[in-house]
């Protein structure tokens, strides 16, 4: 079934902006918390479909200056230190990055210039929004089973 | 298409590697500004070449291909092709790279002199830069797919499974209890808006592509 959170990411990435801030705007709390981990889980699938660990360092510093001169006019809102090193946590070689607003930003940027790199249909974006949610999944899993209890506490 | 598509995996390389060459090449002794350029036309080529890869990929990963290769025992065979055409991807992916490198400082020089016609030789460049990373992009793309394909093959444990999930444990959670759904929402809201911009600086209006295409030297 596809969430909105899901529909909204779906938008995005299929380049409906108007869908997509619609499907925003509409958000409760859970929401927002799906749609983060939906666009972590389809960065690190995004990223491991063109890097691979141990790669040379040059190709990752040249697609995250591509991505932010394609995006970041300014050049002072997505910060080249973070989206590096979410590329090299999504690889495994570094500690994960903490979600902020420039986290959040670097991310949706990052997965916007990797697809479009890529030059993908909408079947393969889909394929990937859907390993992406499969990834968020586990994650979420993960994550409750390593929450400490209130007898663990105690 | 030849019926065996290791071979045409690695005709598909040797065709990109001689196609990037020859742009080096060619770029090595640029004729006058203004001028097209033969090593356009290399670059051409290199796309041509990659959609040859595409396909390539396509059949190699045809699970009626393995299922046969498999039954007929040359699944060793299909493995030595597929390690062959990653290190051609590989030497592809690095001349590819070379020539990007005096692309760009040939788009440096002629953007400086001031002059017109090297302003518009730069632009041509600067376009043959962009095509190149597309290349060199998908090139790592198709290496990562052929990653995949040997792994299946050899039942290694692959880095990247496609379009399996990604093992999380090795980066970590990606859940974002500990964040804010106000922090999300701020970030959400500024990458959409950068997304709005970058189409808005993009989009040309008909009555602008009409001009564009008179004002078109031909």
């Amino acid at each position: 079934m596809v969430t909105d959170p899901h529909a909204a990411l779906r938008s995005l990435l299929a380049g409906r902006l108007h869908g997509h801030e619609r499907r925003l705007r509409r958000f409760a709390e859970p929401d927002w918390r799906r749609y983060a981990d939906l666009l972590a889980g389809a960065l690190l699938v995004a990223v491991r479909r063109r890097f691979v660990a141990g790669q040379d360092r040059a190709p990752v510093i040249r697609f995250v200056a591509s991505a932010r001169e394609r995006y970041d006019a300014t050049g002072r809102d997505v910060d080249p230190a973070v989206a590096e090193a979410l590329v090299w946590a999504a690889l495994g070689e570094r500690p994960p990055v903490p979600d902020n607003v420039p986290t959040i930003v670097a991310r949706t940027v990052l997965l916007l210039g990797l697809l479009e790199d890529e030059g993908l249909t909408d079947r393969e974006r889909d394929d990937v929004l859907a390993a992406a949610a499969r990834a968020a999944d586990d994650s979420t899993q993960d994550a409750e089973q390593h929450q400490p209890t209130a007898g663990d506490q105690q | 298409m030849n019926p065996d598509p290791i071979d045409d995996l690695r005709n598909a390389w040797l065709a990109t590697i001689a196609a990037t060459d020859r742009a080096g090449a060619q770029l090595h002794g640029a004729g006058p500004p203004g001028r097209r350029l033969p090593w356009q036309d290399a670059v051409t080529e290199c796309w041509r070449a990659l959609s040859l890869v595409y396909a390539g990929v396509a059949a190699a990963r045809d699970p009626a291909i393995w299922a046969s290769d498999r039954d007929t025992g040359s699944a060793g065979e299909v493995l030595a092709g597929l390690r062959a055409a990653q290190g051609d991807a590989d030497r592809a992916a690095a001349l590819a790279a070379r020539v990007r490198t005096r692309l760009s400082a040939a788009e440096d020089r002629l953007r400086r002199t001031r002059i017109v016609a090297d302003a518009t030789a730069a632009r041509h460049l600067a376009a043959a830069i962009v095509r190149l990373d597309l290349v060199v992009t998908r090139l790592a793309v198709g290496t990562r797919r052929i990653d995949r394909s040997v792994a299946a093959l050899t039942g290694a444990p692959t880095a990247a499974p496609d379009p399996d999930p990604p093992s999380t444990s090795a980066t970590g959670r990606t859940t974002s209890t500990s964040t804010s759904t106000d922090e999300i929402a701020r970030g959400c809201r500024t990458a959409s808006a950068l997304v709005r911009n970058r189409r808005r600086t993009h989009q040309t209006t008909p009555r602008r592509r009409l001009r564009m295409i008179k004002e078109r030297p031909w």
